[in-house]
């Protein structure tokens, strides 16, 4: 479509709303047969009480909220790390309480948000990892894997100390 | 911001990355209070990115609308990001966690319709930008009519009228893409 038909469409349209009935008749009488299809089509659509009239933000919330959380549910396996229980979550991911299937022991899993798996943010996670793991002091929580399962890049530390001091 | 004002694009840009995150975060939290029974307002939202990235009192009403428009650009980005991303899983891998309790009263298939509409928008905008512009900022970013007077400097009437243009359009080509084999043909 040319932009000069989409004006003519745009003006009959405008004229025949705020028309009366008879008026609407004659307007549409004097258009081209496509013209008036494309016009009539249009004034058949709901002029309230549609989706559109609510911003999209309140149509889909959960867009909001899913995107940037994996919300892994009790039970689901990040490699050898069966999750249990979401300890917390902040700007960067989320931390899960989760089992080592290999060792046998609890550990504290950090995820990164899949929305934030791109090339940047995972070389900034892994670059944390590095860095915490030449760490070793009691505050600290021992990193004691990093990887990615499914999808999503995770940290696995100890779950000894404060769960909130690897939270963002 | 400042910077931004006396007509910097590349200010702009650097503003945009500090709006895109703060955007994000504020609407986890906006979702975290509507579950707990709050109303979720588009606008505040886009109110209160503004007002913890600029010095209001210097900023004239004249910015504050082209930032609620650029607020309102980022808004589209996410959401539709978001739609999509979610339709992707949906399809291989992950188990996607469904809230049918909350979404399914609200639209019977947001992602899709999200994503379906920012495409109808997009092929709008070559034939109608302005018009188009309008979607964006009232159903993406949640604008009154007030403030989309102000970014896009038409009148008041204006903007009614291209708002209940493009919508009748946008439905139209929506009911079209959503339409069975037996619907009619575009």
């Amino acid at each position: 479509m040319t932009p000069d038909r989409f004006r003519q469409i745009e003006e009959l349209y405008h004229a025949a709303r705020g028309a009366t009935v008879d008026e609407r008749a004659a307007l549409m009488a004097k258009a081209d047969p496509e013209l008036r299809r494309e016009v009539e089509s249009l004034l058949a659509e709901p002029i309230g009480g549609e989706f559109m009239d609510r911003p999209a933000f309140q149509n889909a919330p959960h867009l909001l909220e899913d995107s940037t959380v994996n919300d892994l549910s009790a039970g689901f396996c990040l490699g050898p790390y069966r999750i249990e229980s979401k300890i917390g979550e902040g700007g960067m991911g989320e931390v899960y309480k989760a089992r080592d299937t290999r060792l046998h022991r609890e550990v504290a899993v950090k995820v990164l948000p899949q929305s934030f798996a791109k090339e940047a943010a995972r070389e900034r996670f892994q670059r944390e990892a590095r860095a915490a793991s030449a760490l070793n002091h009691p505050n600290i929580c021992a990193v004691y894997d990093v990887g990615e399962a499914a999808g999503h890049p995770f940290l696995a530390q100890s779950s000894r100390s404060n769960p909130t001091a690897f939270r963002r | 911001m400042r910077a931004w004002s006396d007509g910097d694009e590349a200010a702009l840009g650097r503003l945009a990355e500090h709006v895109y995150p703060e955007l994000r975060l504020l609407a986890r939290r906006y979702m975290k209070n509507e579950r707990q029974g709050n109303t979720l307002q588009t606008t505040a939202l886009v109110h209160e990115v503004y007002l913890r990235l600029v010095d209001v009192t210097k900023v004239e009403w004249q910015e504050r609308a082209q930032f609620f428009a650029m607020a309102a650009q980022m808004m589209r980005r996410i959401l539709v990001d978001a739609a999509r991303a979610r339709g992707s899983e949906k399809r291989g891998g992950m188990t996607p966690k469904l809230n049918i309790d909350e979404t399914a009263v609200l639209s019977p298939a947001p992602d899709r319709s999200i994503v379906a509409l920012d495409e109808a928008l997009t092929a709008f905008s070559q034939l109608a930008p302005r018009q188009a512009k309008v979607v964006e900022l009232r159903y993406f970013g949640g604008l009154t009519e007030e403030e989309i007077v102000a970014a896009l400097k038409i009148s008041l009437r204006t903007v009614r009228r291209d708002w209940n243009l493009a919508k009748a359009w946008l439905l139209r080509e929506l009911s079209h893409t959503t339409a069975e084999p037996s619907g009619r043909q575009a």
